[in-house]
């Protein structure tokens, strides 16, 4: 391949490979999005290659597999163009039937279609979905669009048009301006203006300087880094190219999570591609700027996505935080003045810089711009991934694109912002999302996870358990953090087990704001998030824990006892024979008893009875 | 280049660079602190050393003196009310785990803490502060010792839990460890070295004995390393400090 050295070039290339690509051209647009292959996608994929072979279509018909859609509640998906006809949970089955009925003779399979749960009408376009039609999906949205293992799909639309401009027609200085007046703040959690990240990292005096795009997410749920690396990985190395040109960094690294194989394989194929076609490396598009990424695997601890911990485990030591009154863009990684932002903040940069700050900054808040995504999972009909302006209200999120509770239960709470994020009670809905709002009412916006809870949630149990990951997380280096989390998780346990006593709120109050303001690092500073909100908007839930032994959501299995109502049990003998005990005695047709004493309150019984009859107190 | 500060409202002025810990110290003013020692880096991991730091202009956090610089304008205040509320819920809990450890028994105490919070787990006396570590590596430079796991299940040792080719016996880490929790003790020609107790032995050494009066004094490993440190191959005497001292 032949170095890109002009802008010439690159448009001519760009439209060279537009006017190949045909609109009317048929193609299969799937999602092969991590979530998608788990259902099989990629067997669907081949089923697609054999029917287009047998009915000799293979040259009429391209497949594309893309990056994650987003909604993933739905996949595997298939989407057929140019009569952009979107088909749900497609399985190799339906193939066959797909390529007779809708690309042969033109006839859309209903049963294929998405169903709007509301109305019942089937919906044929994707955007037509309330799912995607309520969002702006900026960075999203060319995740539909390309084969991420293909930097030419990326070109086509658009790609490393940036990156010349930024190269060729505005200084360093500039390139900060420009970011600093789109007013992105950090999308890893700390919401920190990047613009004035980049300036004071500029500014720092030394021969070395580095870049690091921070893909160690590791928020249980959240994946939205994730997707953009797999989906559309020369964004993130585009803006990574900028920001190394704009502190004047030459080497730059790429901290992802081992656990994240496709998106290792497709950010490696990508800095390779990207490197012969002279976006990267030495010279870069005949500048005189040279620039280079690695990746570098993290080996899976939460605590390394705090940036000094993350920097120690890229020099090779134990990935442990230090203070950060030395800011890491004077002393960073290896002592160098070093900019870290996460994979989103990265590959926001492009779109600033080709569209101009103004265009970025009118999205959003007065403090918080352009769109942000979110991992919308838990108790959620819509479970996937959600691009969003900043300021959109938790309520339009969880009921408008994500389709609100499933099984007509009632919503409880949202956590925001990972293991260390609060919890959002229901008054709260109306809540705009930005960062400064979350953290007014006790939560943050963290890298964007979104956990939604029903009445079936016990928030005490929830307390414990983001409180025992964080307790398995922590470093251990510092006392607030190992001590403090390590106590506060036997106390939520004991109250969880129907042994708490009255001094335990605020006896965990106590530790949690000791945990806040004398913490190391962020994650020891966070983690008193979800027990201060349980508190402050579920105290009741702790109160019946404590003091009736009760937990009113039916969780805690302590504190729930079951009773058969000899009433309504017609003896049917279905609890008796779940029961993995078993302790559940009757004869046949007459009323059956749970002996109380072996019950191990699994709840099997309640589950299984059809006639109301198993009930818990 | 100096910098003017106030500590608990005294003026001082102090180098730039210096941390409050250090112009405290200046003034006659005392923080307490388990993890920090002048001869190593400060680390920042007990938090018992956390003061009130503003900028009389609106900006005010907890720090931890010992690793946070001074800057102009700087205002500390040791023991507002945020900063010793949290130092004792840090010592409770310190105290909560390694309830044994005289010096955190004493420093607790000063602070109204004379009985944990939580009893269950109590742990050894090794509270973690990782001097034994930092004084091994930043100032012996031979690195022996380390932590294991992370979290709550943090733990000193020697690399793979094995006797340490790099120990040398010399007994820095024991005569940093704030707890007393490591020892060393010469028994006949050998010297043990160990954590809390006698049976958890960290490294065993040959002792060499003095020429001048015979007893065994000096570990094998220790002299090699000296040796090889200052290039002094075979040309060291070995004489233990009570003959040494004499002859002097």
């Amino acid at each position: 391949m032949e170095k890109i050295r002009s802008l010439r070039q690159l448009e001519e290339l760009q439209r060279s490979l537009v006017s190949k690509t045909d609109p009317d051209a048929p193609t299969l647009t799937l999602c092969g999005g991590t979530g998608c292959r788990a259902y099989g996608c990629l067997e669907v994929v081949s089923a697609f290659r054999q029917e287009l072979k047998k009915h000799k279509l293979s040259r009429k018909v391209a497949i594309r597999t893309t990056g994650c859609h987003g909604f993933c509640e739905k996949g595997p998906m298939v989407l057929l163009s140019p009569q952009e006809i979107f088909y749900q949970q497609v399985s190799e089955a339906d193939v066959p039937e797909i390529v007779e009925k809708t690309l042969i003779n033109g006839e859309t399979i209903d049963r294929l279609l998405y169903k709007d749960p509301l109305t019942g009408q089937s919906i044929v376009k994707e955007f037509d979905i309330p799912f995607y039609k309520l969002q702006n999906r900026l960075l999203l949205g060319t995740n539909l669009v390309i084969d991420p293992t293909s930097i030419t799909d990326y070109i086509a639309q658009g790609g490393y048009q940036a990156l010349w401009k930024a190269l060729t027609s505005m200084s360093p200085e500039e390139i900060i301006n420009e970011v600093k007046r789109s007013g992105l703040r950090g999308r890893g959690g700390g919401g920190f203006p990047t613009g004035r990240k980049w300036e004071s990292c500029r500014k720092a005096q030394a021969e070395n300087k580095y870049i690091i795009c921070n893909a160690d997410e590791g928020d249980p749920g959240a994946y939205m880094d994730r997707s953009l690396l797999e989906g559309n990985p020369h964004c993130v190395i585009e803006g990574m190219v900028i920001g190394g040109y704009a502190i004047g960094a030459r080497e730059g690294y790429i901290y992802v999570r081992n656990e994240y194989p496709l998106a290792v394989a497709h950010a490696g194929k990508a800095l390779k591609t990207a490197r012969s076609y002279g976006f990267l490396g030495h010279d870069i598009l005949g500048t005189g700027f040279s620039f280079d990424i690695k990746i570098t695997k993290g080996g899976g601890a939460f605590v390394c996505g705090e940036s000094t911990a993350l920097m120690a485990s890229l020099e090779g030591r134990p990935g442990e935080p230090r203070a950060k009154y030395i800011h890491t863009a004077e002393r960073g990684l290896f002592d160098r003045p070093t900019n870290l932002n996460n994979v989103e903040t990265w590959a926001n940069v492009p779109l600033i810089i080709l569209n101009g700050s103004s265009s970025f900054a009118a999205l959003g808040t007065d403090g918080s711009k352009g769109t942000k995504i979110f991992s919308l999972v838990g108790k959620i009909n819509n479970t996937g991934l959600v691009e969003v302006p900043m300021g959109i209200t938790l309520k339009e999120i969880i009921f408008d694109i994500g389709g609100g509770i499933p099984n007509g239960k009632r919503f409880k709470a949202v956590q925001t912002g990972g293991p260390s994020g609060g919890c959002i009670p229901e008054n709260l809905l109306d809540l705009r999302v930005d960062f400064d709002e979350l953290s007014k009412a006790g939560s943050m916006m963290g890298s964007g996870g979104m956990i939604v809870m029903d009445e079936d949630n016990c928030m005490v149990d929830v307390a414990r358990y983001f409180v025992t990951f964080l307790e398995e997380e922590s470093c251990g280096k510092c006392t607030p953090c190992r001590e403090g989390l390590r106590r506060m998780r036997e106390i939520l346990t004991r109250v969880c087990e129907g042994e708490g006593t009255e001094e335990d709120p605020d006896m965990l109050i106590k530790i949690a704001m000791a945990m806040k303001a004398g913490s190391l690092c962020d994650l020891g500073r966070t983690a008193a998030n979800p027990i201060l909100t349980t508190i402050r908007y579920f105290r009741h839930e702790y109160e019946a824990h404590i003091g009736q032994r009760k937990c009113p959501a039916f969780v805690c299995k302590n504190l729930v006892q079951y009773l058969i109502d000899p009433k309504k049990c017609v003896g049917c003998q279905a609890c008796a024979r779940v029961c993995p005990v078993p302790c559940i005695k009757g004869r046949k047709k007459k009323p059956h008893v749970i002996n109380q004493a072996r019950c191990i309150h699994c709840g099997s019984c309640f589950d299984a009875c059809r006639f109301d009859a198993v009930q818990r107190t | 280049m100096t910098i003017s500060l106030t500590i608990d409202g005294t003026p001082i002025e102090v180098k730039k660079g210096t941390t409050i810990l250090k112009a405290a110290h200046q003034l006659g003013i005392e923080i307490p602190s388990l993890c920090h020692n002048e001869a190593v880096e400060p680390y920042g991991a007990c938090r018992v050393c956390i003061v009130e730091a503003a900028d009389g202009k609106g900006w005010s956090r907890i720090v931890t003196s010992c690793n946070y610089e001074v800057f102009d304008g700087l205002q500390v205040n040791t023991h507002s009310e945020q900063v010793t509320d949290t130092r004792k819920v840090i010592l409770d809990l310190i105290l909560s785990s390694h309830p044994e450890a005289k010096a955190v028994q004493e420093l607790a105490t000063r602070y109204g803490v004379t009985k944990p919070s939580f009893v269950s787990q109590p742990g050894d006396d090794c509270i973690l502060c990782g001097l034994c570590v930092r004084v091994c590596s930043e100032v012996v430079g031979v690195s022996a010792l380390g932590f294991a796991h992370r979290g709550t299940t943090r733990e000193l040792v020697t690399p793979f839990g094995e006797a340490s080719p790099t120990c040398i016996g010399c007994g820095s880490c024991v005569y940093v460890c704030p707890t007393q929790c490591l020892h060393i003790t010469d028994e006949g020609n050998r010297r043990i070295l160990y954590k809390q107790r006698r049976e958890n032995v960290f490294k065993e050494f040959d002792l060499l004995p003095c020429t001048a009066c015979g007893k065994p004094f000096l570990p094998r490993e220790q002299l090699a390393y000296v040796e090889k440190k200052f290039d002094l191959p075979g040309q060291l005497a070995q004489i233990c400090s009570s003959c040494g001292g004499r002859k002097l």
